[in-house]
């Protein structure tokens, strides 16, 4: 299987009290898996989604993103995030002042695709997290589990190869994960990869393989159920 | 959902800011459009006066504080009309008087009958005054039109009553609402006999005129020529005061307008910087997040230019009737002036927006998410 996604040897270190977050982490997922990475709160789960998701450069090792160095892509890295990769927050980071419908269009906003072609396309994410009548509704208005199935539809917006959720699951009801669980999936059958962090048993369970993170090092690699 | 739609989105969600800013520069266009159309026109008029007549070039006082307090003298213009390639020199004295409060600064023209013909003069009803004529004069038909006179009229000027003898037009707009007198006749009533304001030239054929203009101002130090539209700046200390002080007040203007823009720009960064965060870890690029901050700052402004445009041609119509205005300030609106208040607006918005649009551009966008 080749790779959608691979670590190898990361490290990241902040300053302070949080010290080394990831020590030499080496991992990969490949195409159309659909990988959780779990652990305690600290050991650096976050950070290793947002280093996948070049929001934060790496001190030192290498991601590469289906075969090419994402550290290498400095000036390319708006690119990367455009096109090739969808990140679901943990707190969902919607704009408050645009409506549901808004908060995914202003994402393929200077793209391809038209004014209606956008339109579109945020109606049928819309449709698939089933918030079609929330189209107009502000974030604020909305509860949580709406507001994380938008932030699904929005990381979805742009068709990227990669997924990176942060607790995509965390506060919904079984229903509302179940529904974002088949997205997720849905991305793998159609040849993309998720990695997602969360400690949800409903998320473990349904993943392709379980990547368990302790104090900054990738301790154990295990197959899903 | 579009680009300019979530522009004017933004604008409009900070309503009051929008609204106040738009006013800050509103207030600067309205300055520089005031200024820029009251220098215009003043010096409209200053050019028409000198531009009167058939002449190549006009010739006054160096260093005159205004071009109708030149003094020349009458070996002046026999020293201009004897400079090689001079074809004819036309003396006239100029002058200004208060008729009532409506005409406060009616040009007088003193010239010699012979001479109006190269002045440009033509007579449309009647006859041109005699050389010496105590109480006769011309007047300009728009003029004419203006008081309700004619030929034949009455027309009291001060303590004196002259007769209209006739009506001319010398084909420019400041020409023709001013009054003709005999020369001897109007440097008499000023008690400046001998005393010419401009002397109007024209070369022979073939002549290189820049030569003859340089030939009189070496000959005569104290003589300055005017052909173009700048030379006039330097026969009217006036006019390089007043274009100064258009330029200072506009610049002036442009940085206060921009500093408001600045100050809501920078209120509004720090109240974004999650948003801006949002956007780039989306994919927004820096230039997109950097034409996102810029045109918000452009949309007020140009939302502030319209008003400011508007009150703007209001102020100039009050100008017109400030009493040390009126008859010699005719507003005058170009294509140029409005497009230079805009340019100001668009000033305004770039140079108060960049800062704190490169700062959001510049945002990590990890850092900028964690922004509490």
């Amino acid at each position: 299987m080749s790779s959608a996604l691979e670590f190898e040897q990361v490290c990241k270190t902040y300053p302070g009290d949080r010290g080394v977050v990831l020590d030499r982490v080496t991992f990969a997922v490949g195409v159309g898996e659909f990988v959780v990475l779990e652990g305690p709160s600290g050991s650096g789960k976050s950070t290793t989604l947002h280093l996948a998701g070049a929001l934060d450069r790496p001190d030192a090792g290498l991601i590469t993103v289906h075969g090419r160095a994402l550290s290498r892509h400095r000036r390319h890295l708006d690119r990367y995030r455009r096109h090739e990769v969808g990140i679901i927050f943990q707190l969902h980071n919607l704009l408050p002042h645009l409506d549901a419908q808004q908060n995914i269009e202003v994402v393929l906003l200077g793209g391809k695709l038209g004014r209606s072609q956008r339109h579109e396309r945020a109606r049928t994410l819309l449709n698939q997290v089933a918030l079609d009548a929330q189209a107009n509704v502000r974030p604020p208005e909305l509860s949580g589990g709406e507001r994380q199935r938008i932030a699904v539809a929005r990381a979805l917006a742009n068709d990227p190869k990669l997924v990176l959720a942060d607790e995509p699951t965390g506060s919904l009801d079984d229903e509302t994960a179940a529904a974002v669980i088949g997205l997720l999936r849905a991305v793998c059958d159609a040849g993309g990869s998720v990695l997602a962090v969360s400690h949800d048993p409903r998320l473990t369970s349904a993943a392709d393989r379980v990547l368990q993170l302790v104090e900054g090092r990738i301790v154990a690699d295990q197959r899903g159920a | 959902m579009t680009f300019l739609g979530l522009i004017a989105h933004n604008v409009w969600r900070r309503k009051l800011r929008a609204a106040v800013t738009a006013i800050a520069v509103g207030i600067g266009v309205t300055a520089v459009l005031a200024l820029g159309v009251l220098t215009y026109s003043l010096r409209q008029t200053a050019v028409a006066i000198l531009r009167t007549g058939n002449a190549d070039f006009s010739v006054s006082q160096r260093g005159a504080s205004d071009v109708l307090y030149s003094a020349l003298s009458q070996d002046d213009i026999d020293g201009i009309r004897k400079t090689k390639g001079v074809e004819s020199a036309v003396g006239v004295f100029i002058t200004t008087t208060k008729l009532n409060a409506a005409h406060p600064f009616f040009i007088q023209v003193g010239i010699r009958p012979q001479d109006e013909a190269s002045y440009g003069v033509i007579v449309l009803r009647g006859r041109t005054f005699t050389a010496t004529a105590p109480h006769e004069m011309m007047l300009g038909w728009r003029a004419a039109k203006d008081f309700g006179v004619d030929v034949g009229s009455n027309f009291k000027v001060g303590d004196q009553n002259f007769r209209i003898v006739g009506v001319f037009t010398t084909n420019n707009v400041i020409g023709d609402t001013t009054a003709m007198f005999p020369l001897t006749t109007l440097q008499a009533n000023e008690r400046q006999p001998g005393i010419f304001t401009l002397a109007f030239v024209q070369v022979g054929p073939h002549v290189n005129i820049p030569t003859v203009q340089k030939a009189i101002e070496t000959a005569n130090p104290r003589l300055a020529t005017a052909r173009s539209e700048s030379d006039y700046g330097r026969v009217d200390r006036n006019l390089v005061l007043i274009t100064a002080a258009n330029i200072g007040g506009s610049i002036l203007a442009l940085f206060i307008g921009a500093t408001g823009v600045m100050n809501t720009s920078l209120l509004s960064f720090y109240e974004r910087i999650r948003e801006f965060g949002v956007l780039r870890a989306v994919g927004w690029s820096r230039l997109r997040l950097l034409s996102l901050v810029i045109g918000e700052a452009l949309l007020v402004s140009l939302i502030g230019a319209g008003a400011g445009i508007g009150v703007g041609i209001g102020a100039v119509e009050g100008l017109t009737h400030v009493p040390q205005l009126v008859g010699v300030f005719k507003p005058t609106f170009d294509a140029a002036i409005f497009g230079r208040a805009l340019g100001f607006a668009f000033g305004m918005a770039v140079l108060g927006a960049l800062y704190p649009a490169l700062r959001a551009a510049r945002l990590t966008p990890l850092v900028a998410l964690q922004h509490e």
